[in-house]
């Protein structure tokens, strides 16, 4: 193996740097421990749900409906457990594909703002980031025009603007919304157009979105962000990258004045071990597995695990808080129809937009509402589930049908956690997966910042709800004690091995290298020292370019 | 399936073997009677109670004096399904239903017998039976996943209610044989029967509308519009639709921006 630097994982972070190194002639080689994907001839672009075992509803197999395009991946892999400590609620979702979980997700791609990077300054809580909105300004307008994004700008102190040369515009409201957007006018509350990585105009030979086949199946005409369809066929391009799938890394290998220098990796298809070498190693397997490397690499001088004189490696782990409620407008039912599949996802979202207020609000960060609906895709099993609104059954069950088919509005908060000791991974002292490697053990508790931040989302969605005579689905979300989502089930695991400005109390320095090993950078979620209430995946990208390119400068062209 | 469900006796659908519903014939249509004027009139009403106490109309002269209400919720004997799902990497392009249909001849009659009764055919509307939703029902109730399985025990267990429910009064005819009238104070009575009955009888209107309202036909009545390419920037709501949501809007003092 000639390769200058060896990359673990092939999502966001991982085909970021492939795709800025690879550019730089710097040879790669990415190792993947999924199986090789192919959107652009996978994607099951407008099949009806009909076509699928049963309606293509979610399975045990499928989590997120037949037609996800998550393959080889959900709550449970085959084989490849994961443990929870007693009294902790946590689960852990993964894709084992190329392009790993770029090719399910929401595709909600706000920039942190200038508070999120310093949120112990503000607050006393957490830790403040070893960078700023500044530094990170112009790796987050590079990533935007690569990625393709659309989105609205709004005068927020924490809600940074995109340049006009960077978003794309995004498409208008649509009836629901426009109805969500007068009420939240009327409230007070602001209501935009989120930053999606979807595209309107085409870039970089994609084709802009053509408004039908929902986004988390994939999208076989490049609109929206795969790290498989935008990252990987241009980093391919330049013959400097090349792809190992189905290659399962246990741990990093060092050589003998202690700089990483290779992986051990297991062959899933054989069952073989293997070993591969280069100058240096990224690791961007997700927060956690990235974490689970790192304490699964042991040697004399690192018995607690590579990278972890901090004691920091699994700590600090954060997920979003998140809470959601359905509710129908009556108001909307037996309204003429016309072409309502838009981008799939809302047109508008909420962002946060009280941040001079936490004392008085009682809690200390922020959250945003996205919006759902039965209304931005072709009608689906869900829609049965009408039918239990309407007494009885038999004549007027279809006026019914009729009638309540687009009247469902969802809203679903995502809120910053704050870090805390009890949340956090370690390895299991006993449990292993299939190939003998030692497995994740969680431990998860929501803080009573969370809590109380929750009750304000539940609070503000039902002052919406209640403005446009929405009645809930379950009308027991609004009262009593408010039921947060699982650790890990917003799928927004960070934090694990954080960035820091000193070697005590974080994993990697400013600029993505572990402090305690040369050449082994992280570039995944697992850097990120808070979790602002914005989704991670586009600051991931920001910050794995600008971790490149760092090491191209740190070792002046890897090749030499 | 469960060791639960096991320990709960199993009902057969016939009185036969002595362990099963006992529904004296007179009682059954007594309480039938009452369950059909109760649902006749406001079919769109809540499910109608079966008579409640010893009902005005009980016959005297009934030795074994059976009880006068509908037949006990069974907890129908279901086997666990053993088939395979279709993995964590089905062909997503051309998809297959790799477990096998379980139900019988006469079930899959029941069962779209059910079908047709919640949601009859309108105009040029099909009944859903005659776009094969019974097949779907089978299809969901067959196949190897928890949630599926849980419905598995909850709908062969209805199947066996209203078979018991209906035997008795005329051998050699079953459910898929009544009117639908008759059907329906029949499904009717398994809601008010028991919570279980409810739970069956809301399940088949979920499956059988969620399967209907996502084939060809029932899509086309909702009147969607979508799941086709368009060219250019996406054109948001017509006029009238606009206008629609003005009334709307007008109508909760909120108006619409620019």
């Amino acid at each position: 193996m000639d390769a200058d630097v060896i990359v673990v994982g092939s999502g966001v972070g991982g085909s970021m740097a492939a795709y800025a190194l690879g550019k730089a002639g710097v040879k790669v080689a990415m190792f993947e421990a999924g199986r090789h994907y192919d959107p652009e001839s996978e994607t099951p672009m407008m099949n009806w749900d009909r076509e699928a075992p049963l309606r293509a509803v979610g399975t045990p197999d499928k989590p997120f409906g037949y037609y996800d395009a998550t393959v080889d991946g959900g709550w449970q892999v085959p084989g490849e457990p994961y443990t929870v400590a007693d009294g902790s609620t946590f689960t852990w979702w993964r894709s084992r594909m190329l392009g790993g979980r770029t090719n399910h997700w929401a595709r909600h791609v706000p920039r942190f703002g200038p508070l999120d990077f310093k949120p112990y300054s503000r607050d006393g809580l957490g830790v403040d980031w070893p960078i700023d909105y500044d530094e990170i300004k112009p790796w987050y307008d590079r990533a935007e025009r690569l990625m393709g994004v659309i989105g609205e700008n709004i005068d927020l102190p924490n809600v940074p603007p995109s340049p006009a040369s960077v978003r794309q515009p995004p498409p208008v409201p649509r009836v629901p919304e426009l109805l969500l957007k007068a009420a939240c006018d009327d409230l007070g509350i602001p209501c935009i157009a989120p930053p999606r990585a979807v595209i309107t105009r085409p870039i970089d030979g994609r084709d802009a979105c053509f408004y039908a086949s929902p986004c988390d199946r994939g999208c076989s005409i490049r609109a929206n962000f795969q790290a498989v369809t935008v990252l990987l066929p241009p980093a391919l391009a330049t013959g400097n990258v090349t792809v190992t799938t189905d290659a399962m890394v246990a741990e990093v290998l060092l050589d003998q004045a202690g700089k990483a220098n290779g992986i051990r990796y297991v062959d899933k298809k054989t069952g073989e071990w293997r070993e591969a070498r280069a100058k240096a190693v990224v690791l961007a397997a997700s927060a956690c597995e990235s974490a689970r490397i790192l304490l699964n690499s042991k040697s004399g001088n690192f018995p607690n695990g590579l990278g972890n004189s901090s004691g920091q490696v699994g700590r600090n782990l954060m997920d979003t808080v998140g809470f959601g409620m359905g509710a129908r407008v009556p108001a909307l039912e037996g309204r003429p129809r016309y072409n309502e599949d838009g981008i799939s996802f809302a047109h508008v979202y909420m962002p946060w937009w009280q941040d001079d207020r936490h004392k008085e609000l009682g809690f200390p960060r922020g959250y945003h509402l996205e919006v759902w609906g039965d209304w931005t895709k072709h009608p689906g099993m869900g829609h049965g589930w009408n039918s239990l609104n309407f007494d009885g059954f038999g004549p007027g069950l279809r006026e019914h049908m009729r009638r309540s088919f687009g009247t469902t509005i969802g809203m679903a908060g995502r809120g910053e956690m704050i870090p805390n000791d009890d949340c956090f991974c370690e390895l299991d002292p006993q449990v292993k997966d299939r190939w003998g490697i030692p497995v994740l053990r969680f431990h998860w508790k929501w803080s009573e910042h969370e809590i109380r931040q929750a009750e304000h989302m539940r609070s503000t969605m039902l002052r919406i709800f209640d403005r446009i005579g929405a009645k809930l689905d379950n009308p027991k979300d609004a009262e009593g004690p408010v039921k947060i989502s699982a650790g890990g089930e917003m799928i927004h695991e960070v934090g694990t091995a954080r960035m820091g400005g000193d070697r005590k109390s974080s994993v990697v320095d400013p600029t993505g290298q572990a402090w305690d090993v040369p050449g082994l950078w992280l570039m995944d979620g697992s850097v990120l020292p808070s979790n602002p209430d914005k989704n991670p995946t586009l600051t991931i990208m920001a910050l794995a370019w600008r971790s490149s390119v760092a090491m191209l400068k740190a070792s002046k062209g890897a090749r030499a | 399936m469960s060791g639960e469900e096991r320990e709960e006796a199993p009902i057969a659908t016939t009185a036969a073997d002595g362990k099963g519903i006992r529904v004296d014939r007179r009682v059954t249509l007594s309480w039938l009677a009452g369950a059909m004027a109760a649902a006749a009139a406001p079919l769109r009403g809540a499910y109608a109670a079966p008579p409640a106490g010893p009902a005005a109309t009980a016959q005297p002269g009934t030795a074994t004096t059976p009880p006068d209400a509908p037949p006990a919720w069974p907890n129908a004997e279901v086997k666990a399904i053993n088939a395979s799902g279709y993995g964590t990497d089905p062909k997503m392009l051309e998809p297959t239903v790799p477990w096998p249909r379980t139900l019988g001849k006469e079930e899959l009659r029941t069962v779209a017998a059910i079908c047709d009764t919640i949601l009859p055919a309108e105009g040029q509307w099909p009944a859903p039976s005659a776009i094969g939703i019974q097949d779907f029902v089978d299809e969901w109730i067959s196949a190897p996943y928890p949630d599926q399985q849980a419905d598995r025990v909850l709908v062969l267990s209805g199947l066996a209610w209203l078979e018991a429910a209906q035997k008795p009064r005329q051998a050699g005819t079953s459910f898929a044989d009544l009117d639908e009238k008759k059907r329906a104070a029949l499904l009717h009575a398994a809601a008010a029967a028991d919570p279980k009955g409810r739970a069956f009888v809301d399940k088949m209107k979920f499956l059988t509308t969620g399967a209907y309202y996502t084939s060809e036909p029932g899509i086309g009545e909702l009147g969607y519009i979508g799941n086709e390419p368009l060219e250019g920037d996406y054109p948001g709501p017509t006029k009238e639709a606009l206008a629609h949501l003005d009334g709307v809007l007008r109508g909760m003092g909120l108006r619409r921006k620019g």
